[in-house]
């Protein structure tokens, strides 16, 4: 049987398109500002949120937004102001995340931790029309604040004081990127996983600085090969069998490590 | 013309550090002023309380004759800072970074403008650097670098250019492209606030010095002290200047 013929592999493939384009495109902003696991923490409060949902009983994927919103404006708050570094910011949010998500969903009626393994591990078969039409209209509205606003989010995340002696509005600029972040972070669950999620953002950008000398070669093939390991990895995960989130951030690890000897052979070549 | 900088009686530091207490210090138009002293003596805690990086804990901050807190004219004022830029490895390229320096002053929401471009190509060739517009700029040398942080304040037409250490480490050609740029603009009028530790060729340019000591002005005036530049290009107030070092110069 083809992977197209499936409707739930068609709205996978959707869905999985979508996320490989957004998850680079904002993820590329927090390598440059040295947070590539801003990520993950926020998706770890995601995962409270989730379990609020169940809780509350309403869509976990709302819950998650809010959560995951209101932990990227905090770590980025503590940042600011100097009160904690941002890599003990980005701790307290792994484990408080963790803990409020597991001690939630112990509460929620008829919950256990097994109704959060779907969102911390994905679930891409089961997203249905509704969910679809979320991803879209969250991707594309992160993808429109990433084209609209990337010279002053370059200028920002490139060099902050500089930006800020020039003028720029940098603290509303770094809120940008950190709502922009959590949002990501709750159209690419359903896809990866909130585990995984932060893969998305950080190793495409990692393979693309491989090899790019430009930050616009650097955005433009991160988004591709989100694209290609995303998609690549659903195919392949339908075809063998096996846990498509796992199979897509495998993947793109295999084509960074690709990358990664393909540039030393040709620089060894050109030496 | 207002005056770029007037700091009257500052005072700032870092926690409970007090690093600046009681400075005067200004800076007129078209001025090319440096500030000089020992490590540890201000220079750069000066030029960050300035341009309110860092916070004023007494004092008054004039900037372009208005009150710090409700200036908005920061386009007016290019900065260029010591360290590196590019913190997490994010390739960028020369060009990339240059046009950076002109967001503030161009139109929001949209691609660079063929004004935007014209201006960082002639910032570039200001400080010897067109060959290098798709350059990579962590594949260049530390003063090829500065030179590109130079041309990213220049992009954005300031009418004031402040420096921390532009010239140190940096190779000769970098020197002395750095010189030129400095004077051509020191010639359209633009005023520069420079921190060195030495001079070199720029002394030529320099029109008013200030010695910090100890988070004080120990010295402001036009004399320019020996030890900092090249005995050829200048022998003025030789030992006036060896007189001072208590100052602290290192």
């Amino acid at each position: 049987m083809s992977f197209l013929e499936p409707a739930f592999m068609q709205r996978a493939l959707i869905a999985a398109l979508i996320v490989g384009m957004t998850a680079p495109a904002i993820g590329i902003f927090l390598v440059q500002r040295r947070l590539a696991l801003m990520g993950d923490g926020i998706g770890h409060v995601a995962l409270t949120g989730v379990a609020l949902g169940f809780l509350l009983g309403t869509a976990p994927v709302l819950t998650a937004i809010v959560l995951a919103v209101v932990g990227a404006v905090a770590i980025e708050l503590l940042r600011q102001r100097g009160q904690t570094s941002g890599d003990v910011a980005l701790a307290l949010l792994f484990y408080g995340g963790i803990a409020g998500g597991v001690l939630l969903i112990g509460l929620a009626p008829g919950g256990s931790n097994a109704s959060l393994i779907s969102y911390l591990f994905g679930s891409i078969a089961s997203v249905d029309r509704t969910d679809l039409t979320v991803i879209a209209g969250l991707g594309a509205g992160v993808l429109g604040v990433v084209s609209l606003l990337r010279r002053e989010l370059f200028a920002v995340c490139h060099d902050e004081e500089v930006a800020r002696v020039s003028g720029l509005p940098v603290r509303s600029l770094n809120m940008v990127v950190a709502v922009t972040a959590a949002v990501t972070v709750t159209v690419a669950m359903r896809v990866v996983g909130l585990l995984l999620v932060s893969a998305l953002m950080v190793v495409p950008v990692a393979t693309a600085q491989l090899w790019a000398r430009s930050f616009g070669q650097t955005l433009a093939s991160s988004v591709a090969v989100g694209v290609l390991v995303s998609v690549g990895g659903l195919i392949v995960a339908f075809y063998v069998d096996v846990a498509p989130g796992a199979t897509i951030v495998l993947c793109a690890i295999g084509v960074f490590l690709l990358t990664f000897l393909a540039t030393a052979v040709r620089t060894a070549v050109a030496r | 013309m207002s005056t770029p900088f007037q700091l009257t009686g500052g005072r700032a530091g870092y926690a409970r550090r007090r690093v600046l207490d009681d400075v005067d210090f200004s800076v007129g138009h078209g001025e090319f002023v440096t500030v000089l002293g020992a490590n540890g003596s201000g220079k750069t805690t000066l030029l960050r309380t300035l341009l309110r990086l860092n916070r004023l804990d007494a004092g008054e901050l004039l900037l372009f004759g208005e009150p710090a807190a409700r200036f908005r004219g920061w386009r007016r004022i290019g900065y260029v800072p010591q360290r590196p830029a590019s913190p997490g490895g994010v390739p960028a390229s020369v060009e990339e970074v240059v046009l950076s320096g002109r967001v503030a002053a161009s139109r929001p929401w949209r691609a660079w403008s063929t004004a935007d471009r014209a201006a960082a190509a002639a910032a570039l060739a200001a400080v010897g650097m067109s060959d290098s517009v798709g350059s990579p700029v962590d594949a260049l040398s530390g003063g090829q670098h500065q030179r590109v942080l130079i041309a990213r304040a220049l992009a954005g037409s300031p009418d004031v250019l402040v420096m921390d250490e532009p010239n140190a480490g940096i190779d000769a050609d970098s020197q002395d492209a750095l010189t030129n740029a400095l004077g051509d603009l020191k010639a359209a009028g633009t005023a520069v606030v420079l921190v060195a530790h030495e001079l070199g060729s720029l002394v030529e340019l320099v029109d008013r010095v200030v010695i910090l000591a100890h988070g004080s002005v120990a010295y402001d005036g036009t004399e320019i002290p020996a030890e900092l530049h090249d005995d050829t290009h200048h022998h003025m107030h030789h030992r006036d200047v060896a007189d001072r070092r208590p100052w602290g110069l290192t």
